[in-house]
């Protein structure tokens, strides 16, 4: 098995694909941190104010603003405000500050999306493109069984992602600290939840669960792209399906919103694609927690790698 | 006592109920090299590809080295080195790292020595790391050679070996064949092209429609020849056909076999009586433009058994 491994790992760093697609990660931090620093530099406010000072001068004016006018949604607006406010200042969360660390937080996961989208690409043309190119009939007249190399191959994409992950997670500390400085791993910050309570944590805690609820999505991608370019053999379908849960996911919400009712809705795996949402809230739907999110997936796992396994044991290979 | 490395016993593959390949036996010895002729769509790749384990067969045996296939796989696969088709590779990657990747598959430990002693084998030594897509497809079938004997296999099978390849190349592989014979390694070839079948091989196995119709020895059948009766074309003068026929018909060692275009008579007799033969005829009166032994070619052997089958099939019809 080990040799297997060892092969997947050298072919796959011998095609430009893969170091185009690593050159790719550390581009895009560095736009993602261009991007991030103009937008700082525009709405930080003056430096030497004292934050704590600035929260509470804003929740005096949003308290005048409730004094005297009566619009209901600028009233509404104003205690949101003063409630937000107070929270930052009871947990301690400068909402302005920002380091290396609060960096990390917030740009990490937008920019492993694209993790998301290449180990997409490299799941499904693993398999498929040694079939198309007739490699694939060397491999499987050599002493192993067919599922060692199906294994050998997915271990190596889900290898190749933790390599990017490990990589980008290196860019965005080395940028972070030359553009923002060095902060503390348990700097205080606050995780919006657009329904429900805030929540106010610090980046060691809430970085970590992020990132490996990211990892589990990730490998559902993986899995699924893997297994579609098998039973479907083709790469083309199984980028495109790829993709197209990629974006589908971040439209979920709405989904959610509007399908959430019915009863066959928490057992599409589509909503829960989104599991670093769990960090903030504690049910995506009534009912539906952290565990019944991980176990739907993980149903929908196995039924993808048994069925694409089983296939790939018995077809003949013409 | 020779061994036997290959017996396949009753072989058939049945796909949407119709037979590709339909109760194909036979033996292998070894150091012995076995052709395995027939049209397009005989059913040779198939059977091959149910030797190496690349199509599940529906039903029958396969034996290597004593051993069931369906018992232990993995220990007759490594007995089996195999070009199936076009060889494929890594074509991103050198003849060498290629070879590395096939060396690692093996069952048992292949020195660098050994990498080394194979591609000084089949030629390759100025090119082995270059990449293989600036390889030429003789190359490539050479690589293809050197990646199926670098495990030493007991059997090697080639899938239509020759396509592709240049008359030097053809001749190349033939003898390499030879040597490796020789060195008491067997060979399984498949090919659609007689003649060179002839010069490459010890047996033929004839398939048609997935059948297999004849296997003959070609070295035996060419000593019975020489002795009982030889092929012989005689040419004559366009108005002494009838007068040579006349000759013929008087001497009861020669048999008028058939009539070729024109003023060319196909003679069946022993190789002695030849001079015998043109002095009568000269004696009769007959111009004698020609008279030359022929070896009966794989072809017309193989022309012979088909067109008996189809003549069998149209009495059956009428």
């Amino acid at each position: 098995m080990l040799p297997l491994l060892k092969n997947e790992w050298i072919k796959l760093w011998n095609k430009k694909q893969t170091w185009i697609f690593a050159a790719a990660i550390v581009v895009i931090m560095f736009a993602i941190t261009a991007i991030y620093y103009s937008f700082i530099e525009e709405t930080t406010v003056p430096q030497g104010q004292n934050w704590e000072i600035a929260l509470e001068t804003e929740i005096a004016e949003q308290e005048e603003i409730l004094a005297n006018e009566n619009e209901e949604w600028v009233l509404e607006s104003a205690e949101q405000k003063i409630e937000e406010n107070e929270a930052l200042l009871a947990a301690g969360v400068d909402p302005n500050i920002t380091n290396n660390m609060t960096f990390m937080n917030e740009t990490l996961l937008v920019a492993a999306s694209f993790i998301t989208l290449f180990s997409v690409i490299a799941a499904s043309s693993i398999v498929s493109s040694e079939i198309d190119n007739g490699t694939m009939k060397h491999l499987l007249i050599r002493p192993f069984e067919r599922w060692q190399f199906l294994l050998a191959k997915f271990l190596t994409v889900v290898g190749f992602s933790a390599a990017l992950f490990v990589l980008l997670v290196l860019v965005n500390l080395i940028l972070g600290t030359l553009f923002f400085g060095a902060g503390s791993p348990s700097t205080p910050v606050m995780e919006m939840n657009f329904d429900g309570n805030n929540l106010y944590t610090t980046v060691d805690k809430v970085l970590p669960q992020k990132s490996g609820l990211y990892f589990l999505n990730l490998l559902m991608f993986i899995i699924i792209s893997f297994s579609i370019s098998i039973l479907f053999k083709s790469q083309t379908l199984a980028v495109g399906i790829g993709i197209f849960i990629l974006f589908a996911t971040s439209i979920s919400q709405a989904f959610t919103a509007l399908l959430g009712e019915t009863a066959w809705y928490k057992y599409v795996f589509l909503p829960h694609m989104d599991l670093p949402a769990y960090v903030v809230r504690d049910e995506l739907l009534p009912g539906v927690g952290l565990g019944f999110s991980v176990g739907v997936l993980a149903v929908y796992a196995l039924v993808f790698i048994g069925a694409s396994t089983v296939y790939f044991q018995k077809r003949d290979l013409a | 006592m020779s061994q036997t490395v290959l017996e396949i016993n009753e072989l058939t593959k049945q796909l949407n109920r119709k037979n590709i390949v339909h109760n194909a036996s036979f033996q292998m010895k070894k150091g012995e090299i076995l052709g395995l002729l027939g049209p397009n769509g005989a059913g040779k790749t198939t059977t091959i590809r149910m030797i190496v384990g690349l199509i599940k067969k529906t039903s029958g045996k396969v034996y290597i080295n004593g051993r069931d296939l369906d018992e232990e796989g993995r220990a007759c696969k490594s007995e089996i080195g195999a070009i199936v088709e076009n060889p494929a590779f890594y074509d991103h990657m050198s003849g060498y790292k290629n070879l590395e990747q096939y060396a690692r598959m093996a069952k048992n430990t292949i020195s660098k020595k050994r990498v080394n002693e194979v591609v000084e084998l089949v030629k390759l030594t100025g090119a082995i790391h270059d990449k293989v897509k600036k390889y030429s497809l003789g190359m490539k079938q050479r690589l293809g050679v050197a990646q199926a004997i670098l495990h030493e296999p007991a059997l090697l099978i080639l899938d239509e070996p020759t396509n592709g390849l240049d008359p030097k190349g053809i001749r190349d592989l033939r003898d390499y064949l030879r040597q490796l014979a020789d060195n008491g390694i067997s060979t399984l070839v498949s090919s659609h092209l007689l003649s060179e079948m002839q010069l490459m091989c010890d047996r033929v196995v004839i398939m048609e429609k997935g059948k297999i119709i004849n296997i003959s020895n070609i070295h035996e059948e060419e000593e019975t020849e020489s002795v009982a009766g030889q092929l012989v074309a005689l040419r004559v003068a366009d108005n002494h056909i009838g007068l040579a026929q006349e000759v013929i018909a008087g001497v009861k060692e020669v048999t008028l076999s058939q009539r070729e275009n024109g003023s060319v008579l196909l003679l069946k007799m022993p190789y002695d009586f030849l001079p015998e033969l043109n002095r009568r005829l000269v004696q009769g009166g007959v111009d004698v433009f020609g008279l030359e032994s022929r070896r009966s070619t794989l072809e017309d052997k193989f022309l012979a058994l088909t067109s008996e089958k189809s003549d069998e099939l149209q009495k059956e019809a009428t």
